[in-house]
């Protein structure tokens, strides 16, 4: 009980930094940590060997099949046996304070372990690719393209930045990380049917905000964006924007 | 988007996240930066990749933007200011990044990284080939030259600010008379020991062994008085194999049907060993220790693992 009392007051400390919550806030806290996990990591630090056992049978098992699902290849599997050395030897356990359940802590050691390896590994191996290069030096087809490329991409930038974060967020997911909308949808906690609704209406929303910056801050006349658009329509190149623009403005008759 | 952020949050506040375990105002702020973070994002990749929950229908509409341009974009938008005001806590280097991680467990003996025969396939959780010809895009939203691991987890907080007895009295309560969830899983987790020629193997499933000699086709379960769980073993011949597990546990086997029980000079936790005979044999111990015998067991030499 003594160390039970212990670690529930360490998640209190370290949630409310320092300071002195409300009794209330801290009664919310408290209520809303795991504390079903939080015990057993408590009963494994306390060298409880049913504690062990249990989290060799539940955890463990789940915990390399995240690794497995992260990347099949085995990568993650080692990190996933270096994470399970050390809740052995009890230096990482003592990190787990019950904000959510032991195994998505585990598996968030896991995918931040994970993604730290993937882009030490990207960071020495340099070696350029197309994707690289820098705009201005992708083959043009027609005068003007890359300004064009370069404006968009600048009106873009603009856009996404008056995006609310969860819209942000949910359009990152989905189309820098290439999330399906069910993973996308259980990343934000919503329906994919809701993901799809509402990646279609921040669409909506960053087309007359592309526009208006190509215009105000790109400089370009009405008849330079129309032809901006069109001929990013007409080659898109790496960007995409039939869905976002192309059928929208075709319904206003916009040639 | 940052390529990578100087206050991400912590493994533990991004899993809080995951479960929804912040206060609104915590989940904004969480969102906001994972939104403009090219780590956080690869983050969020990774663990929408392992949720455990099972989705049969994947889809995917025809992208929009794919992660070439996104990348330049979104590197764009950080640079305007996606301030991340999330209480951060002092964070330290634990070993959480992944290289510290990956290094440690590649220098693990082969033979204690052996095959979870235990583990579920992944076909439940594989979904199928999405909808657009990007499968093969990169999981990593990261520009290379910015990468660097920081420090996932946090020390233990060192605050002065407690919970009320009272109200910890009760949670506690609440939480000890609640069940442990000490059930019965539905699979075990299982560990395979293949002897040196493969003839033979053995399978650790707690502190239960079995043993096979025809592929896997019977698998016999042999006494072995041990009581701990076992974690891991080494077979340097059909008729050998040594296990290892917790609170010093160490077992043997001579003839590949009985056990005896080898003592061992402490009672602490055993991650690995390797083994070249049954009478030579170094085991790990769980605060990175080695020890060595050349008589089956009966003296043991210590010296400290370098390398773990």
């Amino acid at each position: 009980m003594g160390t039970f009392r212990d670690a529930l007051a360490a998640s209190a400390g370290k949630a409310f930094a320092g300071r002195s919550p409300e009794p209330r806030e801290q009664q919310r806290y408290l209520e809303g940590l795991h504390l079903e996990d939080l015990a057993l990591a408590c009963a494994c630090l306390a060298g409880a060997n049913e504690a062990w056992d249990h989290v060799m049978r539940e955890h463990r098992p789940a915990l390399y099949r995240a690794a497995e699902a992260m990347d099949p290849t085995g990568r993650a599997r080692d990190l996933a046996d270096a994470i399970w050395s050390e809740l052995f030897a009890r230096s990482l356990l003592r990190y787990f304070h019950g904000r959510s359940s032991l195994l998505t802590w585990l598996r968030s050691v896991l995918a931040q372990r994970h993604v730290d390896a993937i882009r030490a590994a990207k960071r020495l191996d340099s070696l350029p690719d197309d994707e690289a290069l820098p705009i201005a030096d992708r083959a043009s087809p027609e005068p003007g393209a890359e300004r064009y490329q370069q404006l968009m991409q600048q009106a873009l930038a603009s856009a996404i930045e008056t995006l609310e974060p969860r819209d942000r967020l949910r359009l990152a997911c989905y189309h820098a990380q290439q999330l399906t909308l069910a993973e996308t949808g259980r990343v934000l906690h919503e329906h994919e049917a809701t993901v799809s609704r509402r990646l279609a209406q921040t669409r909506r929303a960053l087309r007359p905000a592309i526009e208006q910056w190509l215009e105000q801050q790109g400089g370009l006349a009405p008849a330079e964006v129309d032809r901006c658009v069109r001929m990013l329509l007409d080659d898109p190149g790496a960007l995409d924007l039939r869905k976002i623009v192309g059928e929208d403005r075709s319904k206003r008759g916009v040639s | 988007m940052n390529s990578q952020s100087s206050t991400c949050p912590d493994a533990e506040t991004l899993a809080a996240w995951s479960d929804q375990g912040l206060t609104p105002v915590e989940q904004r702020q969480v969102d906001a930066h994972v939104a403009g973070c090219a780590r956080c994002l690869a983050y969020v990749a990774a663990m929408a990749k392992s949720d455990p929950v099972t989705d049969q229908q994947p889809v995917r509409e025809r992208a929009w933007l794919n992660w070439r341009w996104f990348a330049p974009l979104a590197a764009a938008v950080a640079a305007t200011g996606l301030w991340f005001a999330v209480k951060t806590t002092p964070q330290v280097p634990t070993g959480a990044t992944g290289a510290t991680g990956a290094k440690g467990a590649s220098d693990l003996p082969a033979v204690a990284r052996s095959a979870e025969a235990g583990a579920a396939p992944l076909e439940a959780r594989q979904q199928a080939p999405k909808a657009t010809p990007q499968a093969a895009r990169p999981s990593v939203a990261a520009d290379a030259k910015d990468a660097a691991p920081v420090p996932a987890v946090p020390p233990p907080a060192a605050s002065s600010a407690p919970a009320s007895p009272a109200t910890n009295e009760s949670v506690a309560t609440r939480a000890l008379t609640a069940p442990m969830a000490m059930r019965q899983a539905d699979a075990i987790p299982t560990r395979d020991i293949v002897s040196s020629d493969g003839t033979t193997r053995w399978r650790i499933r707690g502190a239960t062994v079995e043993r096979t000699t025809d592929a896997g086709a019977t698998w016999t379960a042999q006494p072995t008085g041990a009581h701990a769980a076992l974690a891991a073993g080494a077979s340097p011949s059909a008729d050998v194999c040594w296990i290892v597990g917790r609170a010093g546990t160490v077992i043997l086997t001579t003839d590949g049907r009985t056990w005896t029980t080898v003592a061992f000079p402490e009672t602490v936790d055993l991650l690995q060993v390797t083994a070249a005979s049954g009478s030579r044999a170094t085991v790990t111990t769980s605060d990175a220790r080695r020890f060595t015998t050349d008589d089956g067991g009966i003296t043991w030499k210590s010296g400290d693992v370098q390398d773990f």
